[in-house]
């Protein structure tokens, strides 16, 4: 079975975690690293945006700093999300791999799989909903709001018909990043208090929206999930959903000193975080 | 006959017509092997005098619509052409040379947002309908 790398890293700075997420794409893509999986947590909480994401327009700025949130703009797409009570992973494969097809949708839904597989490992009905039909984007389609989790893709991670886990793609020197979070549980209120909305209604709306299409693992899980059961049931997700063998390993110093660089040089810097 | 006379005096804008008019009416009008003998001279000679009023008119109107220093020499349009060709030939296998870098979310599944739609392809501002063959490719 093919071995790829496992790293679960400690809590990091918001700009850390972007930064460790391209220098592994950046090492995998001159060879000097196997594809990998990895998992990490945000050390404080952190609000992201995708990269085409409207900072000043979308965002409450003012008031992500008064909630102590960090805020970082991600390498990938997609909408704002709140990284708070989650596991938030990533998988770093080349375009070229066996294993990936080239179209988006397709190679999202093989890494999807490691999320279904953990999902499952933790005893929820998991299921990846294809939506085929133009009812089912209707019915999946987003409200509009500048919050992620709310609008389940062509291929959707659903418990309960509700989306679990949101993820999102960046495809760059003939690598994937993939990365997402999985919600053990989640604050809507302090989210939507974060984002921009045309007045308090639409505001309510919105997120009543999403609660009906968004839900967390601890909301559907029989028992309390903690954080080191979730680490556990999602590596032998991936494992078993890519097909697999994951072997634990560390940031190699090369990695590491690329981070650190990345983290001062971009996401770190204004000019990176409000660039839109 | 006068209305044929009446007829050629209505203005020059219609000269011409008339006298064509009256070139094919001729023998309809005068009848007969003696039309010709028929014909009013006068008549004639005021439609001839009508389509040489009309003609330098057209010739007029002519010359000061092209004037010679607008008439573009055959080499110019050939190196003219073959440039803007030899441009895009050029040009389009660079622009789609560049490695396709994105950024997509889960929740934008139908509305893809390259990061190639930030080169502004051919001096377009908002490329998304360029890139939309290259999202088909993808997707």
């Amino acid at each position: 079975m093919e071995q790829w790398r496992f790293i679960l890293t400690p809590p990091m700075s918001p700009e850390m975690n972007m930064a460790v997420d391209e220098a592994i794409l950046i090492s995998h893509s001159e060879g000097k690293v196997p594809p990998t999986v990895r998992f990490y947590t945000w050390d404080p909480a952190t609000l992201s945006i995708g990269y085409f994401q409207k900072a000043a327009k979308e965002i409450d700025l003012d008031a992500v700093k008064g909630s102590g949130l960090g805020f970082v703009r991600r390498p990938t797409g997609g909408r704002a999300v709140l990284h708070d009570k989650e596991l938030t992973y990533s998988v770093i494969v080349s375009e070229s791999h066996p294993k990936m097809p080239s179209g988006v949708t397709e190679a999202y839904k093989v890494i999807s799989l490691g999320l279904l597989h953990g999902f499952q490992e933790l005893g929820l009905q998991a299921e990846m909903v294809s939506l085929a039909s133009e009812e089912e984007k209707e019915k999946y389609s987003s409200p509009g709001s500048s919050a992620c989790f709310d609008s389940p893709s062509w291929y959707e991670l659903v418990v309960e018909g509700k989306k679990v886990a949101g993820s999102a793609q960046t495809r760059q020197k003939g690598v994937i990043l993939q990365h997402g979070s999985i919600l053990l549980d989640m604050d809507v209120e302090l989210l939507f208090s974060l984002l921009h909305f045309p007045s308090d209604r639409v505001k309510q709306r919105m997120m009543d929206s999403f609660r009906q299409k968004a839900v967390t693992i601890n909301e559907v899980s029989p028992h309390p999930v903690s954080l080191s059961e979730a680490v556990d049931a999602f590596y032998r997700g991936f494992a078993s959903g890519l097909g697999v063998s994951l072997e634990k390993q560390e940031l190699t110093p090369d990695e590491t000193a690329l981070a650190e660089e990345l983290a001062r040089t971009r996401y770190g810097t204004d000019e990176w975080k409000f660039r839109r | 006959m006068p209305g044929n006379a009446k007829l050629l005096r209505t203005g020059r804008r219609s000269c011409l017509h008339d006298y064509a008019f009256l070139q094919v009416l001729q023998p309809f009008l005068f009848p007969g092997p003696s039309a010709a003998a028929k014909t009013p001279s006068a008549v004639e000679q005021s439609a001839k005098h009508c389509v040489n009023i009309a003609g330098n008119k057209v010739r007029q109107t002519f010359a000061q619509k092209r004037p010679q220093s607008a008439v573009v020499p055959r080499g110019v349009k050939t190196y003219g052409l073959l440039a803007v060709l030899a441009f895009f030939t050029l040009v389009t296998p660079i622009a789609y040379s560049i490695p396709l870098e994105y950024a997509w979310g889960d929740d934008e599944a139908f509305s893809h947002s390259y990061r190639f739609v930030q080169i502004p392809l051919y001096g377009v501002k908002n490329p998304r309908r360029i890139t939309r063959a290259i999202d088909q490719e993808y997707v």
